[in-house]
């Protein structure tokens, strides 16, 4: 054999420059979190199984959101039909749209870290426990003493400021994206 | 000047939506009106990829949501990855990769901002297992797990607690006034301004009063305390009075009480159930697959010509048709006949076979099964085959349950493949109770299918293995 061996390194390298917006991209296709999981960690396997077949210098990004797109389309045939599944074609126009606007989505990431830092302390609060913490509506609604109506209002607020925060961001010239 | 922001009004319904969806509430109604906006018009695609992607950041990256400055954090961001050097394993440094993903999102910055509880001070001959915490002498230890494999780690607490851990150990440190031990020893000194100082185990909860004490529990549930000199609060998980142990006194946790030792301030004791009605810690009998007309052997689907052990019984289940296995146990009942089995055990010892790659497996669990067919017990484990084996079923997660009982399951996690595994309880007890010919068949298979082909063979010690015993019945009779 004289096909070089894929070099480990190069591929955790590409991996971790690459991998956020692989996780976005398969929630965008599979929101339910679990699955999302499972499905990163399949097309992960994947990729290095398959890592000596990527061309060095070649578009790691574009070649790994492949990937990771058959493996949704895997998940969904093997797994049980579900009436919140999307169908085939909201999945591949979504897969276009995010292959296409993917140098914005990773400026708007970028934006997104300034955003949270300007949140008050107790949306970011709300967020840590939401997102890192994991726990529901239900568990949160007796740690904090309010509904989990109250929650879920507050919770859409905050992500809908947050959106609204990195777009003005992105708009006004100074924004340096190169940060 | 920019023309502000159309998304607030056109996107109102389709954020409405998303907020639904990800907050478990969405109906198939409005799943359907999701796809009808995001398919009809491109401006809502756009906004449905950039608020999805906004959740999934908050959601990968959670643990910046602290207080770092994002500079800084950027800044680290893309040179942290590769630090694996050239000398680790190839295997392990691609391992890595896989769970980088997970080391990234899990706590990188979120533990930077939680408060340090303890500082490690000493380490002797330890030897530690995967750990969230640093494990060299004079680290900051932060709320986290120690496994301890194996030596004694001390540990002082910002308030003065001073606690040695004996390996094999596991503690989760909470807070400077908090630890749980969910398995192994530890030795206490609480200086008087800790009081207070509380250490859970699985059943109990010790709440110390200024004293010197140590404590010794396990995962299921029993415990014992002995205090060195002061007092200390024992409350049972339960409820129930609060014992209180002054000097040289000593109590025993199980799963149902707290029992006070006599003379048990001398010597610590071992653990053990002392409410009589529980699942038995002390068996009377001990057979093996090696005892009497005992068999062990494992059988390999069609198609497997090499990948084969002498002295381990492999299991597998994968997505595959071949390299597919299952462990078969025969018993010789004969030591026990005519007397009632109360509680039994069974446990397997499994040991790295070599074959397969942990990283691309998934936590596994196993059942274990009684063949109720006894014309099928009289198997030869030098003709055995995948197909005339006992209570067959191709499928290699499973058996023909028409001649077979389930008795049991048991989990490994992936990554592990070494260590003693068991399964317990009344079903296996009425199963061997109702043998009628002093012989008893086991099957042990991998429920758990891998997803890749060349995923984990798992495998336990049959009769021939150089060190480890073989499969054992742990038995209780009535007297």
């Amino acid at each position: 054999m004289n096909t070089p061996e894929p070099s480990p390194e190069e591929f955790v390298f590409l991996l971790a420059r690459h991998e956020r917006l692989l996780g976005a991209y398969v929630m965008t296709m599979v929101p339910n979190p679990a699955d999302a999981d499972d499905i990163l960690q399949e097309a992960k396997v994947v990729m290095w199984r398959n890592f000596a077949q990527f061309q060095a210098g070649t578009n790691f990004g574009a070649w790994s959101r492949k990937i990771a797109f058959h493996q949704v389309l895997a998940f969904r045939k093997r797994k049980h039909r579900d009436r919140l599944d999307f169908s085939d074609e909201f999945l591949n126009s979504v897969a276009e749209e995010l292959e296409s606007s993917s140098a914005h989505l990773e400026k708007r990431e970028r934006a997104l870290h300034d955003c949270v830092a300007k949140l008050p302390k107790d949306q970011r609060d709300i967020l840590f426990m939401r997102y890192h913490e994991a726990l529901s509506l239900e568990e949160m609604e007796s740690r904090l003493k309010r509904t989990t109506a109250a929650l879920y209002r507050l919770l859409s607020r905050v992500r809908h400021v947050l959106h609204g925060c990195v777009t003005q961001t992105l708009q006004s010239s100074d924004y340096d994206y190169s940060a | 000047m920019t023309t502000p922001p159309k998304e607030p009004d056109s996107g109102g319904e389709l954020l409405e939506l998303c907020d639904r969806l990800l907050d478990g509430e969405l109906s198939a109604d409005g799943r359907a009106r999701l796809e009808t906006l995001v398919l009809g018009d491109p401006g809502q695609r756009k906004l449905y990829v950039e608020y999805m992607q906004l959740h999934a950041t908050l959601r990968q990256q959670s643990a910046r949501l602290s207080d770092v400055p994002l500079e800084a954090v950027l800044k680290e961001f893309p040179q942290s990855a590769p630090v694996f050097r050239r000398s680790l394993p190839r295997l392990w440094r691609v391992a890595a990769a896989f769970v980088l993903g997970a080391g990234i999102s899990g706590g990188m910055w979120f533990a930077q901002q939680q408060a340090v509880v303890a500082t490690l001070v000493e380490a002797h001959g330890t030897r530690w297992d995967s750990s969230s915490q640093p494990t060299e002498a004079g680290s900051k230890l932060r709320p986290g797990r120690l496994r301890l494999a194996e030596g004694l780690a001390r540990i002082v607490f910002r308030n003065g607690v001073e606690l040695t851990l004996e390996g094999p150990a596991e503690l989760d440190l909470v807070n400077r006034g908090l630890c749980r031990l969910h398995s192994g020893a530890l030795v206490a000194h609480v200086p008087e301004q800790a009081r207070g100082f509380t250490v859970e185990t699985a059943s109990a909860r010790l709440i110390d009063h200024g004293t010197d004490f140590g404590i010794r529990a396990d995962a299921a549930g029993l415990a014992s305390v002995q205090v060195i000199n002061g007092e200390v609060e024992l409350r049972h998980t339960l409820g129930g009075e609060p014992m209180r142990l002054a000097t040289r006194q000593a109590a025993a946790v199980d799963t149902r009480q707290l029992t006070r030792i006599d003379g048990g301030g001398e010597e610590m004791g071992r653990l053990r159930q002392t409410s009589g009605d529980s699942i038995g810690r002390e068996f009377t009998h001990e057979i093996t697959t090696a005892t009497g007309a005992g068999a062990a052997a494992y059988v390999s689907s069609p198609g497997t010509k090499i990948h084969f052990s002498e002295n381990l019984l492999l299991v597998k289940n994968a997505k595959a048709s071949v390299f597919l296995r299952k462990a078969l146990l025969r018993f010789d009942l004969n030591p026990v006949a005519g007397k009632t089995i109360e509680s039994a055990r069974l446990t397997f010892n499994f040991d790295p076979t070599g074959f397969g790659f942990a990283s691309l497996s998934v936590d596994s669990t196993f059942a274990v099964y009684g063949v109720t067919d006894e014309t099928q017990d009289s198997w030869n484990p030098k003709e055995l085959k995948w197909e005339t084996m006992p209570a067959f079923s191709d499928d290699a997660g499973q058996v023909n349950t028409e001649t077979a009982v389930k008795l049991g399951t048991f989990q490994i996690l992936r990554g592990v493949q070494k260590g003693a595994y068991f399964i317990e309880g009344s079903g296996l007890a009425d199963y061997l109770n109702r043998d009628g010919n002093h012989q008893a068949t086991v099957v042990v298979v991998c429920e758990s299918q891998q997803p890749q082909p060349n995923g984990i063979v798992y495998g336990f010690a049959g009769n021939n293995h150089p060190s480890l015993p073989p499969p054992t019945l742990r038995l209780r009779t009535t007297p």
